[in-house]
């Protein structure tokens, strides 16, 4: 199934991606952003607040933004 | 206030329609860089033709050089052509629909807990929760973002901070946050999905990224740190000074109060009243660069003084140099005197002349 990502951490780029049935957005974020924590992320999935364990859909829209970013002088 | 549905409709007609705008200014650079092609190729095309005289006349020598000609020339093709490739790639943004604008709006006054419209300035706004970075209060902020300004993308001008509450460093009133300086973030990290997000219309997520910035503290790249928001503590005597009071020396590297510093009377240049020595010939306190060393003496003198020969040993010297003089002088004077006065004993001492008559006997 085919889902819109939106990828709020560095570039910011959005891209439509292929995902297996039955992918959760935990399961998702693990796949995308490795190694971080999804603690420190605002996701989004059409534009909702969503529970981890919550199974993507084909068509979905999910956004993931960083909610620690370190700015400068 | 919150906006109404008829608000939001046209505020997000307007976003959209400058995003078009954006999105059509991209093409005028297309057909620059297009030009520069096709010189290229006109180039190029000029050489065949040469390379063609050339093979019909048998002037291999000069088909040589046209080769060359034509290697110069191939050589700045890929980069034109990439130039090129790199233009119409900006012009491939997809521009939102107008549904999806007003969702991203509708969203943004959802996470925010309202949305803003500045009618008079065309300022679209969210507002942050107060904001606390390592114990300091620094307020709410209205992260505001000029809807005409998405036509042109100019960075200073798209978006801004507005302190509400606001809750400056000591140092410099300009300064509400860390990270921002007279209006304008420096959202470091979050800059390039900042910039594609407005690109693309995710109103949302733009104000999502910059209250990410602003809710976290970046110790190596603030305005001012955290540790010296309240001001700065006097290197030499505690005390907190803040803003003209703080006074940097350029000698040790560190920040004094208006009482321990002061400025070295030669170069002006701040320093601290301990990094400063007195020039023994003029008194003045100068710094360690202004300071060298008398060549006679060693001492210590500022290099004024030096140049103007006033170091206190040349003095010293010249008085007793003249000292010296003056007893050289006495000495041959005295000496002088002792011979003159012997000759005036010898005079006083001749025998004297007997003053009777001198008999003379006949032999």
């Amino acid at each position: 199934m085919r889902i819109l990502f939106i990828n709020n951490d560095g570039g910011g780029f959005a891209d439509y991606l292929d995902v297996a049935e039955g992918t959760t957005v935990e399961e998702f974020f693990g796949q995308q952003i490795r190694g971080r924590d999804p603690a420190d992320y605002l996701i989004r999935v059409n534009r909702q607040p969503v529970a981890r364990d919550r199974v993507l859909q084909d068509g979905d829209r999910i956004t993931m933004t960083p909610t620690k970013i370190e700015g400068a002088a | 206030m919150s906006l109404s549905q008829r608000q939001l409709v046209r505020i997000a007609n307007d976003i959209r329609n400058r995003l078009l705008t954006l999105k059509r200014s991209k093409h005028r650079p297309v057909q620059g860089k297009l030009g520069n092609v096709i010189e290229q190729m006109e180039r190029l095309g000029a050489l065949r033709r040469k390379l063609n005289l050339c093979e019909a006349r048998a002037w291999y020598a000069v088909g040589e050089k046209v080769i060359r000609q034509v290697e110069g020339a191939l050589r700045d093709v890929p980069y034109h052509i990439e130039q090129v490739r790199e233009t119409v790639q900006a012009c491939n943004i997809r521009i939102p629909s107008l549904a999806e604008v007003y969702r991203e709006l509708g969203q943004a006054a959802e996470e925010f807990d309202g949305l803003v419209y500045h009618k008079d300035s065309d300022l679209l706004a969210v507002l942050t929760e107060p904001i606390e970075l390592q114990g300091i209060h620094l307020g709410e902020f209205e992260i505001q973002l000029h809807v005409p300004s998405l036509a042109e993308m100019r960075y200073n001008a798209i978006y801004r901070i507005f302190a509400l509450d606001p809750h400056p460093a000591a140092s410099n009133d300009a300064v509400t946050h860390p990270h921002v300086n007279d209006g304008l973030l420096c959202p470091g990290d979050a800059g390039a999905a900042i910039t594609a997000a407005l690109a693309a219309g995710r109103i949302c997520d733009f104000f999502l990224l910059v209250r990410s910035v602003m809710t976290h503290y970046n110790p190596h790249s603030p305005f001012v740190s955290l540790d010296n928001w309240h001001g700065i503590a006097c290197y030499e005597c505690g005390d907190i000074a803040s803003g003209d009071d703080v006074f940097w020396c350029a000698v040790c590297e560190h920040d004094f109060c208006g009482d321990c510093s002061s400025y070295c009377r030669r170069c002006d240049e701040s320093t601290c009243t301990s990094c400063l020595d007195s020039c023994p010939a003029c008194d003045e306190p100068v710094c360690p660069s202004c300071l060298t060393r008398c060549p006679d003496c060693e001492e210590p003198i500022c290099k004024t003084c030096l140049e103007e020969q006033q170091c206190p040993c040349i003095e010293e010297n010249k008085e007793n140099q003249d000292e010296e003089a003056e007893s050289t002088a006495a000495e041959e004077k005295r000496d002088g005197g002792e011979e003159h006065d012997g000759a005036v004993d010898v005079i006083c001492e001749a025998p004297s002349v007997s003053t009777s008559p001198v008999s003379t006997d006949a032999a």
